[in-house]
């Protein structure tokens, strides 16, 4: 009996091992869940989340397609909607699914305890083990056995819980669904963490890896996008771990491991093919960029390894393929190329639930931002239907009459011929490769006009590109730079680019398979950057992207880019503790300085959010400028200057994600009801 | 067996106060209040209402719109009976903008209450006028009654 719990518990921790690499990558993934936690409000931000809740509702009760709608949407359409055979479908059935175990924890725990407590006690259980995991780290550094951390931390949490208990606020049964999509993204978000600090990891120290994790975590716009469900913070998690999953095989196939480095390969590819469940052409372009690198940086390309590699990315694909076929009854048909339902036609569905707005506990507040977005799902599906508009009708209209000719049930077309399979693979494919053609030269061209580059990555302002209309004309649509002020540390990279460059061509006939696994890793997460940036250039800039989200999955890979300049890990190590102590500083003084102007000026949501801009564009000039600085004449600037460059415009996002859960927009009721009490004691905009 | 970990302590009395106060048991230690509209009333003792406020002025930091001021109302609740609810409204008919704001009280929960309905963002080239006409509502509902505390025309000024 003891025999099996230890043989267990040594199981669990070889996982937890696994996943995390050490307590230091819990203690950030717990950590950065607590934080999540505290700005968490429950219901749906964009418009286009109602679609893949509806869905995520469906598919928990054992369906793909919608038959009943619990969120609605009282007025015009829910965006995203699509059908096939007379059936209605959601998107993106990759993220939904990984929510769907989740609904059903959530489901059956509140048997036992009522759905606002259990959120409550998920919390409290969360920033209890993270409050024991500091406690054995500090424990750890300061060789003492003090245990203040447990004592003040635990009694913290207990407190929290009391006055959280105490002002509980009714959360109806509708809300589980939505909160546990919500719980899938802050996980994804965490986990996201953790993945940068563990690739961070293998090439620079501990401090450095750390930093990394948390700045993407909660000083970027990661943090920000952690509690709203969209798929952009779960492809990004992705992409970072295929990014992962590719170092450490390069780092195998180098020490002449080649089993454990193509288990790695194979790893990425899965990873990659898994993107295209949620998004197949984001994961499209993923795989292409991936195998491109692989296949240059590989010392091993014999014939087994790449029939793995093939393998890999079909069993990736596969999730995608069976959802496609069972909804379309073509397997490389997503549903975001079916017929889109629009307009009043939402209204005519099959649907239960009537009473609208209801689901998110108070569907009243902040309507202004909520309505927003209506269109910026249209902008995305109008741009693949853009360029298959007449095709797109005819492949859906003969897709749509097969699945009923093969009657209502799923897995019957199985006996379908393979002869006719391939003449229906044709029908998606045109259109698709049309679609990827045009979304790269439209990308290209964008980046020869400054001005339309300077409103997507530096100033918004009121930008004249962006319709502001359906979002009651408030100017809250960050840029790039406004968003991750740390981005500004991309200002040293051109010179240390030039740099390696240099270094290269005296080495010019080392060729790409023999280059160090760092390097190697390095070309891809820049072929990644490159081309996720391109391909969605020629939708931006556009409304209700608040922080680019389009561009959200390059946002952990630029992170990895500014941690990999000299000029940053170097001083990180040299002066960790500055730079803790600068961006606590700066975390707090943003605060202050956030919450003082909107009440001292009496800000509107446009006004505060451009007043966030501009302070943040200050921070990220501020640590372009040490970086670079520190890039061009090392012996001039010390590395307590570049930290405290670096926490600077961190602590600033941190500020400005919390007010903007706390204060700036308000969708639904705080998960946490020891934060809502809080939250009427601080100025409104 | 007293467990000397504080998390643990701290993590069993969580675990016994959600299962008691759960649906299998439904101990009443913890009441969660609802949050909408019943019925019931509420008493109002004093309404800090500054209406005067309320004009259309420029957006600051770059927004390039112009703003139509809403002031928070500052609601004084002396009693409650029910679930009755506050609501705050301003209204500019000719620009087609209405705020609001809402408060729903439970029973005993007497003290100040803060109605923050939000400026609202306009076109400049929306406005045709140096002065619109609005109104001001402040009114207690709930499924029995509908009280008005405040009605009020103002006039709101353009400063631009």
């Amino acid at each position: 009996m003891t025999r099996d719990v230890e043989w267990f518990t040594g199981r669990c921790r070889q996982v937890g091992t696994g996943i995390f690499g050490d307590r230091y990558g819990y203690a950030l993934w717990l950590g950065l869940l607590v934080t999540f936690g505290l700005y968490w409000r429950v219901g749906i931000f964009i418009t286009d989340t109602y679609t893949t809740a509806n869905a995520l509702v469906a598919v928990s009760n054992g369906h793909l397609h919608i038959t009943e709608t619990p969120y609605t949407l009282t007025l015009g359409a829910q965006p995203g909607l699509h059908e096939a055979g007379g059936r209605l479908y959601g998107r993106n059935y990759g993220q939904i699914l990984l929510a769907v175990p989740l609904v059903w924890a959530l489901q059956a725990l509140s048997v036992l305890i009522t759905p606002r407590l259990l959120l409550l006690g998920l919390w409290s259980g969360t920033a209890l083990v993270f409050v024991a995991h500091v406690s054995v780290l500090r424990q750890r550094h300061t060789d003492t056995t003090k245990r203040t951390v447990l004592w003040v931390g635990s009694g913290l949490v207990a407190v929290l819980f009391l006055i959280g208990a105490l002002t509980a606020t009714t959360l109806p049964d509708t809300a589980i669904p939505i909160a546990a999509f919500q719980i899938s993204t802050m996980l994804a978000a965490a986990t996201t963490g953790v993945v940068l600090y563990r690739l961070v990891g293998i090439w620079h120290d501990r401090s450095v890896a750390l930093a990394a994790g948390v700045a993407i975590g909660i000083a970027s716009s990661v943090g920000f996008w952690a509690s709203l469900p969209k798929r952009h913070v779960l492809v990004g998690l992705l992409l970072l771990t295929t990014v992962y999953l590719f170092a450490r095989s390069r780092i195998a196939y180098a020490d002449s491991r080649d089993r454990l480095g193509l288990g790695f390969r194979a790893g990425a590819y899965v990873t990659a093919g898994l993107v295209t469940w949620t998004h197949a052409f984001e994961g499209f372009f993923l795989v292409v960029t991936l195998a491109l690198v692989d296949l240059v940086t590989a010392r091993r390309n014999s014939i087994l390894h790449l029939a793995v590699v093939v393998l890999a990315l079909f069993l990736g694909s596969l999730p995608m393929l069976v959802t496609n076929f069972i909804i379309s009854g073509n397997p490389v048909e997503p549903p975001r190329l079916l017929t889109r339902v629009g307009g009043a036609n939402v209204e005519f569905t099959p649907e239960i639930g009537g009473d609208g707005g209801t689901g998110s506990g108070s569907g009243t507040e902040g309507a202004g931002t909520d309505g927003g977005t209506g269109g910026a799902s249209d902008g995305t599906d109008g741009g693949t239907g853009g360029g298959s508009g007449g095709t797109d009708g005819g492949t859906s209209g003969t897709s749509g009459s097969d699945s009923t000719e093969e009657g209502s049930d799923t897995g019957t077309p199985v006996l379908t011929p393979l002869l006719g399979l391939f003449e229906r693979l044709r029908g998606p494919v045109a259109p698709a490769i049309t679609f990827v053609s045009d979304t790269v030269r439209n990308g290209l061209s964008v980046l020869t006009t400054p001005d339309r580059m300077s409103q997507i990555f530096l100033r918004s302002g009121s930008a004249p590109g962006i319709n502001y209309a359906p979002n009651s004309y408030e100017a809250i649509e960050l840029t790039m730079v406004e968003a991750v002020p740390l981005f500004g540390a991309v200002a040293a990279l051109p010179v240390v680019l030039v740099r390696s460059a240099n270094q290269r061509i005296r080495q010019w006939n080392v060729r790409p398979s023999q280059y160090s696994p760092r390097t190697q890793t390095d070309m891809l997460v820049t072929a990644l950057v490159a081309v996720f940036t391109l391909v969605y250039l020629s939708r931006l800039p556009l409304h209700t992207q608040l922080t680019v989200r389009y561009l959200l999955p390059t946002v952990p890979l630029i992170m990895y880019g500014v941690v990999r300049i000299p000029a940053v890990y170097e001083p990180i190590s040299d002066a960790r503790w500055w730079l803790a102590g600068g961006y606590a500083a700066s975390t707090i003084g943003g605060l202050c300085l956030g919450l003082g102007v909107v009440a001292g000026l009496d800000l509107a949501l446009g006004e505060a959010v451009q007043f966030h801009a501009l302070l943040n564009l200050g921070g990220a000039a501020v640590c372009g400028g040490t970086v670079l600085g520190r890039t061009l004449a090392p012996d001039w600037v010390p590395s307590r200057a570049v930290v405290l460059g670096l926490g600077l415009p961190a602590g600033l996002t941190t500020a400005y994600l919390l007010l903007s859960g706390l204060v700036y927009f308000q969708y639904g009721p705080f998960a946490l009801d020891f934060i809502r009490v809080l939250t009427p004691h601080l100025p409104a905009v | 067996m007293v467990p000397r970990q504080p998390p643990t302590v701290v993590a069993l009395f969580i675990l016994v106060t959600l299962v008691v106060t759960g649906p299998l048991v439904g101990v009443d230690a913890v009441r969660t209040q609802p949050t909408t509209i019943g019925d019931g009333t509420a008493a109002i003792s004093s309404v800090q209402l500054p209406t005067s406020e309320i004009r259309i002025t420029d957006g600051r930091f770059g927004t390039k719109v112009a703003y139509l001021r809403v002031p928070d109302a500052s609601v004084t609740v002396d009693s409650v009976t029910g679930r009755p609810r506050l609501l705050y409204q301003v209204t500019v008919p000719a620009l087609d903008i209405s705020r609001e704001d809402e408060q729903v009280l439970s029973e005993g929960q007497s003290g100040t209450y803060r109605l923050a309905s939000g400026d609202r963002a306009v076109v400049p080239s929306a406005l045709e006028r140096n002065v619109y006409r609005g109104t001001v509502l402040l009114r207690v509902q709930s499924f029995e009654t509908a009280e008005t505390i405040v009605a009020e025309n103002v006039t709101v000024q353009v400063e631009r």
